[in-house]
């Protein structure tokens, strides 16, 4: 019996040793995750400044996220880009560094934050299997971008509660989506870190009068709403303009309108909570799906995969999916040319408010593959 | 997907091998086959997956351990007993009531929390003994609150695979609370009738109500604070969500337990606090072994795998895949099988009233809290009344289980009618 009870020690000790041991060889990697992306001042950024610029209660904290402001110095309209509200969806976030990196407005005002959340770019999410980052061949040579999880890193929010409750709407959703930003719309200056920062968001667009807001999403191959617009019904005009010019240029894009019984999202509470014409846009993103096979680098980058292949021969996606995949840079190449699309359609709805920008990588070359050209 | 075939025989094989013939316990190994099947996938030895996927869990552990616990120690401090002796006072002359109106006990943390958990270790760990003292053997007792927790945590108002399904497909959780409600009172009150009337011993219990009558009163009201603060700081936040604090669960039976302390009669609290730790530290092994194994299976690809060989089945075979896969997949986790099997069968059943289909596929993923590796209801209701095999209990809730998923194969074939006629 005492020579059980022994045994039972030593083993228990080893396996706490091990613990710890495999505790100190992963910390320094988790730790990595919290340095932020390295994102290069463009031609036509005039000032970097943070979101607790217009909401205090951000400072210090992670949700102090950059705001880039590409001023043309002429008047015309404004606009505000959001990448990174979810940051497994590396489409929005890599759209809006490379506009920041490479836009010069020409009329007008831009306002892009590619880490709206980004607590959420600091972490993985368990039980999903994905890289903590992605590496592409740019002209400057490799670079590094986070994946990361579509939910706040629970260090800056937690822990969840049994169900999470929307304050201005009363809406019910499952407990984790309390730290999701999509659904923080329009936000609490007392509220939870997500909260927060979605309230920062929201006193941006208040405080700039901005005109145009447009998050930049992915859904995954079996989600309804993907490859499309969404919109406030007061943006409809614009973004219906948008699509059919994105159909000239032989982009299939699809137009949802704002649900108004779905609280808490950019497209409906942005739209409702002050006056800019608020628009989401989805892209396809395997990555993030649950139908996808291996999770790895190469599917984040090529999005290829051949479970969703055959899920589409079976008619269960939303989308095309066939062996080419949907690549990131034709991803972001979409999310561009809508960008372009919804700017031209402002501007000609709204010609005392013009929005011209240049410089923007253009489709053709972003689907040809040439996405680390402009970074 | 041949590959994926493979690794999916080949860690099932694993896992059974090192279970039941190396006699392993099952949270060493799903941990053993994670590595064996991310060697053989290719993916090498990613320890940092490892400890990701071991804290996949990690909030649910924490509150299986908070109120393991607060559990022992209201045992400890003699509120258990005391409950016991009122309830069956109050109920004991008619067991038809007194076996409904328990089952309606055991349900209630469950709904508000979306937790069969709550249930199990709330009122599930007072109303077990009184079901022993009716007559009910250790297994059939355990069955019963088993299958009244199952079923509280898809029952109205907080139904969270519904909500994890909903969120997949934009639908609002609004409106199920008629057609949630309908579908799992009476199923489950007739689970327990169908469990447990029939052991009821008339005779031991009238003994029971007379030996209750003798038995002097707790020496003060102040015995139930611990539970009555617990059930307040449960129930609040969801009553009144705008200016109630929610110290959300763990914290919640942390409180429960203080106040257990200094109420009551006096105990040797390490050694209590001592024996809730080890009764739960087996279950909060296979969670961390589980999470270990899903991170694996969605970094090789066989959780996909799994998903597209399901879809993959003629539409005919729709709704077999949706009464089998599903629970076989909530095995693993009930809400991780709602996110990944439920949102694709929810969308491959667009064309019908998704009221209806996510609440009928809430109540077949259910379910699948009986299956095993996991077995999270029976496993947790098994270490809190000492019953060795959870598989006893099992025993007791497979033909209700069974009645329960051809209710909601039922109502997914005749969705559009149910839908009309209850007006959803």
């Amino acid at each position: 019996m005492e020579r059980k009870k022994t045994i039972d020690i030593i083993v228990s000790c080893l396996l706490l040793a091990a613990a710890l041991a495999a505790v100190a060889m992963v910390t320094p990697g988790y730790l990595a995750m919290r340095k932020p992306d390295t994102i290069r001042k463009g031609p036509g950024v005039s000032r970097v400044t943070l979101l607790s610029e217009y909401f205090p209660g951000v400072k210090g904290t992670v949700g102090d996220s950059e705001v880039y402001i590409l001023d043309s110095g002429k008047p015309g309209g404004s606009a505000l880009i959001l990448g990174g509200t979810h940051g497994n969806e590396p489409a929005g976030y890599m759209t809006a560094i490379l506009f920041v990196e490479n836009a010069r407005p020409q009329a007008g005002r831009l306002f892009v934050i590619p880490r709206a959340n980004a607590s959420a770019a600091t972490h993985t999410d368990p039980m999903e299997g994905t890289p903590r980052s992605f590496t592409i061949d740019a002209a400057s040579g490799k670079r590094s971008f986070r994946f990361g999880s579509r939910a706040t890193n629970p260090i800056d929010q937690w822990p969840d509660p049994d169900i999470y409750i929307h304050a201005s709407s009363g809406q019910q959703l499952s407990g984790s989506e309390t730290r999701n930003l999509n659904r923080a719309y329009p936000g609490r200056q007392d509220g939870t870190f997500t909260e927060k920062v979605a309230f920062a968001i929201t006193a941006l667009i208040l405080k700039e009068g901005v005109d145009v807001t447009v998050d930049l999403h992915e859904a995954s191959p079996e989600y309804p709403v993907i490859n499309a617009i969404v919109a406030h019904e007061r943006a409809m005009p614009v973004a219906s303009a948008a699509i059919l010019d994105l159909e000239f240029e032989d982009i299939t894009m699809g137009l949802e309108p704002s649900p108004k019984s779905l609280h808490g999202l950019t497209h409906r509470e942005l739209g409702d909570a002050t006056k800019t014409l608020a628009i989401l846009m989805e892209d396809t993103n395997p990555s993030q799906g649950r139908l996808r096979g291996r999770t790895s680098e190469a599917l984040i980058l090529e999005g290829k995969d051949e479970l969703y292949v055959r899920a589409q021969k079976l008619g269960r996606l939303f989308v095309p999916f066939d062996e080419k995949g949907w690549p990131l840079s034709t991803r972001v190449g979409r999310h561009m040319a809508g960008l372009e699309a919804i700017f031209g359609a402002f501007s000609a709805q709204n010609p005392d408010k013009p929005l011209v920008v240049d410089g923007m990588p253009p489709y053709e070359e972003l689907v040809a593959g040439n996405f680390g050209k402009f970074l | 997907m041949t590959t994926y075939l493979l690794l999916l025989g080949l860690m099932v094989a694993c896992f059974v091998l090192l279970v039941l013939v190396a006699k392993l316990p099952a949270s060493l190994g799903l941990a053993v086959t994670a590595i064996v099947i991310a060697l053989a996938a290719g993916v090498g030895f990613p320890l940092d997956k490892f400890v990701e996927g071991m804290f996949g869990y990690i909030d649910t552990c924490l509150v299986l351990i908070a109120a393991m616990v607060f559990i022992k120690v209201i045992e400890a401090n003699g509120m258990l007993a005391e409950l016991t002796r009122a309830v069956i006072s109050a109920f004991g002359r008619s067991p038809l009531l007194l076996l409904v109106s328990l089952t309606l006990i055991i349900m209630f943390p469950g709904m508000i929390t979306g937790s069969c958990t709550a249930s199990v270790l709330g009122t599930g760990a007072l109303v077990a003994p009184i079901l022993m003292q009716m007559g009910l053997p250790l297994a059939v007792a355990g069955a019963v609150v088993t299958s009244a927790s199952v079923y509280g945590m898809i029952a109205p108002p907080v139904n969270i695979p519904v909500m994890i399904m909903g969120g997949g497909i934009d639908l609002p959780f609004v409106g199920f609370d008629g057609i949630l409600a309908l579908v799992t009172f009476p199923l489950a009150i007739l689970t327990t009738l169908f469990i447990g009337y029939r052991y009821v011993d008339r005779s031991k219990l009238k003994i029971v109500v007379a030996e209750n009558r003798k038995v002097p009163k707790a020496a003060s009201w102040t015995v139930y604070i611990p539970l009555l603060v617990v059930v307040v700081l449960m129930v609040g936040p969801k009553l009144f969500p705008h200016w109630f604090p929610d110290l959300m669960l763990p914290l919640t039976f942390l409180i429960g337990t203080l106040l257990g302390l200094i109420t009551g009669k006096k105990f040797e609290v390490a050694k209590v606090v001592r024996k809730g730790l080890s009764d739960i530290i087996g279950v909060v092994g296979i969670l961390f072994g589980v999470g270990m194994l899903i991170e694996v299976m969605t970094l090789t690809g066989i959780r996909g795998g799994i998903v597209v060989g399901a879809l993959s089945l003629p539409s005919s075979l729709m709704l077999l895949t949706i009464a089998v896969v599903l629970p076989l997949f909530g095995g693993i986790s009930v809400f991780g099988a709602a996110s990944v099997l439920g949102v694709p069968l929810a969308l491959a059943l667009l064309g019908k009233n998704q009221i209806v289909v996510l609440s009928a596929l809430s109540l077949i993923g259910a379910m699948g809290s009986y299956m095993p590796p996991v077995a999270l209801t029976p496993v947790v209701t098994a270490g809190l009344i000492g019953e060795p095999k959870y598989g006893r209990i099992n025993r007791y809730c497979v033909l209700p289980a069974a009645l329960a998923v051809a209710v909601g194969v039922l109502m997914i074939v005749f969705a559009n009618p149910v839908a009309k006629f209850l007006g959803v």
